[in-house]
């Protein structure tokens, strides 16, 4: 019996031993995170709507750092939008309008004035600076910070202050798109105070950051939450914020993530499992939103090597999907039926009306097996083929590729599925992967690309440029084009939006006479909300705009 | 006792080394691209590629980036993740009181209900009890770990609200609760495995010659049962459990990710995913360095338990 005593003890001992561990490391997480947020989930759970002082939110990913040199995805840019603000940020409508900035104007094609405002506090209470301002875009364009936004600032000659309160930007060159990037996180204002104060913590789970925004840092434990406290010092004094305290809580599984949802620990996602939404839509205390994105998913050809370098084969593929039945059948509410342009229409912000007829005029390939067969038999491979399509392990990705797979069988042409792991396919699709002549190692490969901005050349741009083709590149389909590369480098040099459309209408003519790609869908994303909640509206540029300061109990 | 402890501390050092030689060469053998995979294959100037490469090492060979790795590791310092703008050792700090809760509570639980179980069978062989017992284990054995996870929850969580579908507690006591639904569906693998060794040594042990004798000299059933039999039945029960907690890591990374408990597992898979080089080795390396003090420590308490095993 002692032996066995003996034993028992050990166990005990051992189990108290690791447990004491735990109970030590818990210590210095526990000091970063407050036990607050843990009780307000909990009051969630019970108590009803009007008495909830908390709003959370669920995210399928960590957030990659608490600092907007970093922040350029779609978990951590939710989550830093709220504590740090930019010169300009995009309404709900998807326009440009002021934020840190009271005003800004192309004073030429190259230069850029912006008034700031003087009117502005950090969460501490100091004052915004000039200094300030110059000294977050300054840490942005400084490559040791290795900031992912680095690349916004390629056009730019000069920031200076010009005025007590007038920034001025130089570029190199005209762009159309510069006008963007301040309403990007790579416009963010951080406190140059507290970034000296804590250089080499900031942007961890220590240090926090500190910026102008409706929302203060208050702790973050890896991989399970993020929270954040009203800012009492909010500078913009006619905003009211209803919620105390955000919550965002990481969440990867999609049953979990709807669970959550359905039992109320949960208000708001904006990663809504498309497998699972007919669960959530049935669900009477929550709110579905569809909501357009600034994206499309396609079929890119390797144009670069044999036999996606010949046009008719491309065309004779293109012709054999029948895209209105892979939607009615595999994407559903998911997408849009892709047609012509690498984008839906969210992305025809200048004239709209003559991007609508100019796409019900656009001479693309279309359904139909008759002229699928024809373009093959003008083919070298009139008698078919074997290929590849490299493909994600999205499973509706999947689900179309199966389709595609079967259509072309038709045409005696074998496709193989080549399904890669999430990081090899951004490999792949970004000219990571090559052959022993120097090809992108593909023959097709079905993948996506988002717009940066709401402009219409966005999505042009990267994926038709030739000089997007190679090595890190994002024109996937390598599809190399002089005439159209020089329209596309007139346009973006142009700030007359008018004449910018003619141009694009001309590549567009040439892309779809060459084929280089299949536009599948346009994607759509769900964003769920609790009943209980109301003041939120998502849009297409949410990457840069998700804004939680007007959420507030439902009546 | 002390020496046998530091002759097998010392004999760890080898076998670190090699798994470390061997995790670095694995995690880079996919053809992918880390500085890609961490901006999401979104735009980058190659000022900003460079800049990435310096940081990280990238730009160096493989044996410096393998020296750079390991010397820093052996001075507790393991790195920092690509994706997340921190070190790996924050990351593991954050992460391993919950998957260290989790596998201790799974464990605690299995032997609790497992040890008894096969007990009770073995004393029941192929009556009734024994049969109902038998066929749950079975179930139990066959129902994968994600799976049992999710019908957990749905049930637990979703219909009857007893427990939090997600997530887990700040505190120790906090995580009982928190941790509870996750560690049963961790545990079910572990309960049959178990239940079926015990029962199967009990069974030994009670058709064996001193457990008759003692019978026969009048000691009464309960006793011979668990004083005799029960201790000689339960030594490999021991060396199974210990294996089985180095399993529970590798079905905790699915219960972690079912359950969104943020733990090891979920930012492991996440690094292999991503090519996030420093998480994936870091943490390999600190499991390794784990399963191997396991069976350490098992050596220990196997000696404790039978004066016949001698530490050596």
């Amino acid at each position: 019996m002692k032996k066995l005593f003996a034993m028992f003890l050990t166990l005990t001992l051992t189990v108290s031993l690791l447990a004491g561990c735990g109970g030590k490391e818990d210590a210095p997480a526990g000091t970063e995170t407050a036990g607050e947020s843990q009780t307000a989930a909990d009051a969630k759970t019970e108590g009803d709507a009007a008495g909830k002082t908390a709003f959370t939110i669920a995210l399928d990913s960590d957030i990659v750092a608490l600092d907007p040199a970093f922040a350029y995805d779609f978990t951590t840019n939710p989550v830093v939008n709220q504590i740090t603000q930019g010169l300009l940020t995009f309404d709900e409508n998807n326009e440009l309008v002021p934020q840190l900035a009271s005003s800004w104007e192309a004073t030429d094609d190259t230069t850029y004035v912006y008034q700031i405002r003087d009117d502005v506090t950090f969460s501490d209470g100091s004052a915004m600076t000039m200094d300030d301002v110059l000294f977050s875009i300054e840490r942005i364009m400084n490559p040791d910070t290795a900031s992912y936004l680095l690349w916004m600032f390629d056009n730019v000659d000069s920031v200076e202050q010009t005025g007590d309160w007038e920034l001025t930007i130089h570029l190199k060159e005209p762009s159309a798109s510069w006008k963007y990037i301040m309403a990007t996180t790579a416009g963010h204002v951080i406190s140059k105070a507290y970034y000296e104060a804590n250089a080499d913590t900031f942007g961890t789970a220590e240090g926090g950051l500190m910026g102008t925004g409706p929302y203060v840092y208050e702790s973050w434990q890896s991989g399970q939450e993020i929270v954040l406290k009203r800012n009492e010092n909010y500078w913009d004094k006619d905003q009211t914020i209803a919620m105390d305290t955000l919550v965002f809580k990481i969440i990867p599984e999609d049953t979990t993530r709807v669970t959550a949802l359905q039992t109320g620990e949960v208000d708001f996602t904006a990663s809504t499992p498309i497998d699972l939404l007919d669960t959530v839509k049935a669900d009477e205390n929550l709110n579905v939103q569809d909501v357009q994105t600034m994206g499309a998913v396609f079929l890119a050809f390797n144009t670069g090597r044999a036999p996606f370098n010949d046009i008719n084969v491309r065309k004779a593929v293109a012709s054999a999907i029948n895209l209105e039945s892979i939607h009615e059948n595999i994407v559903k509410d998911a997408g849009q039926v892709g047609g012509c342009m690498p984008n839906s229409s969210i992305l025809y912000t200048v004239n709209p009306d003559e991007w609508a007829s100019y796409v019900a005029g656009a001479d693309a390939c279309a359904y139909n097996v008759t002229e699928a067969k024809n373009y093959l038999a003008q083919s070298d491979y009139a008698g078919g083929f074997d290929c590849t399509m490299i493909i994600s392990e999205d499973s509706m990705r999947y689900s179309m590729a199966l389709a595609i797979q079967e259509y072309l069988k038709e045409l005696n042409i074998n496709v193989e599925l080549v399904k890669v792991s999430a990081d090899e396919h951004t490999s792949y699709q970004f000219g990571g992967v090559f052959d022993a002549d120097g090809n992108r190692d593909y023959d097709m490969i079905m993948a996506g690309w988002e717009a940066d901005y709401p402009d219409v050349a966005s999505n042009i741009e990267p994926l038709f440029a030739a000089y997007n083709a190679g090595e890190g590149g994002s024109n996937s389909a390598v599809y190399q084009n002089e005439e159209v590369d020089a329209l596309i480098r007139k346009q973006s040099a142009s700030l007359d939006d008018a004449a910018r459309n003619q141009d694009l209408f001309a590549v567009m003519d040439q892309v779809n006479a060459d084929t280089p790609y299949v536009f599948l869908t346009y994607p759509n994303r769900q964003a769920t909300m609790n009943k209980a909640f109301t003041g939120y509206t998502m849009s297409a540029s949410w990457l840069w705009n998700m804004f939680f300061m007007d959420i507030c109990p439902a009546e | 006792m002390i020496k046998f402890i530091c002759k097998r501390v010392l004999q760890m050092i080898p076998i670190l080394f090699a798994v470390s030689v061997l995790i670095f060469c694995m995690v880079r053998i996919t053809p992918s691209d880390p500085i890609a995979s961490m901006t999401k294959g979104r735009k980058t100037s190659a000022e900003t590629r460079q800049s990435l490469e310096e940081k990280y090492h990238l730009d160096k060979s493989l044996p410096e980036q393998y020296l750079i790795w390991i010397t820093n590791a052996m001075r507790g310092d393991l790195g920092d993740s690509f994706e997340y703008k921190q070190s790996v050792n924050s990351l593991i700090a954050g992460r391993l009181p919950t998957t260290a809760q989790l596998v201790l509570m799974s464990a605690v639980l299995a032997l609790v209900i497992a040890i008894p179980t096969g007990v009770i069978s073995a004393v029941r062989m192929n009556r009734l009890t024994d049969r109902i017992l038998s066929v749950l284990t079975l179930i139990f054995v066959a129902s994968p770990v994600f799976l049992t996870a999710i019908a957990l929850m749905l049930v637990f969580a979703l219909r009857l609200k007893m427990f939090p579908s997600f997530g887990s507690g700040k505190t120790f006591a906090e995580n009982l609760r928190y941790l509870f639904l996750p560690s049963v569906a961790l545990s079910l693998n572990m309960v049959a495995l178990i239940s079926r060794i015990t029962r199967s040594n009990m069974i030994e042990q009670l058709n064996s010659n001193y457990a008759a004798t003692a019978l026969a000299k009048g000691i009464p059933y309960y006793k011979v049962v668990m004083k005799h039999c029960f201790k000689n039945a339960v030594i490999p029960v021991i060396t199974v459990a210990s294996i089985q907690i180095g399993t529970m890591l590798v079905g905790a990374v699915l219960v972690e990710n079912v359950f969104a408990l943020g733990g090891l597992g979920d930012i492991l898979i996440g690094g292999v995913k991503s090519s996030d080089y420093p998480v994936v080795q870091g943490i390999t390396l600190m499991l390794v360095t784990v399963f191997l003090l396991i069976n350490l420590l098992v050596d220990i308490v196997y000696a404790l338990i039978d004066p016949r095993i001698r530490l050596k």
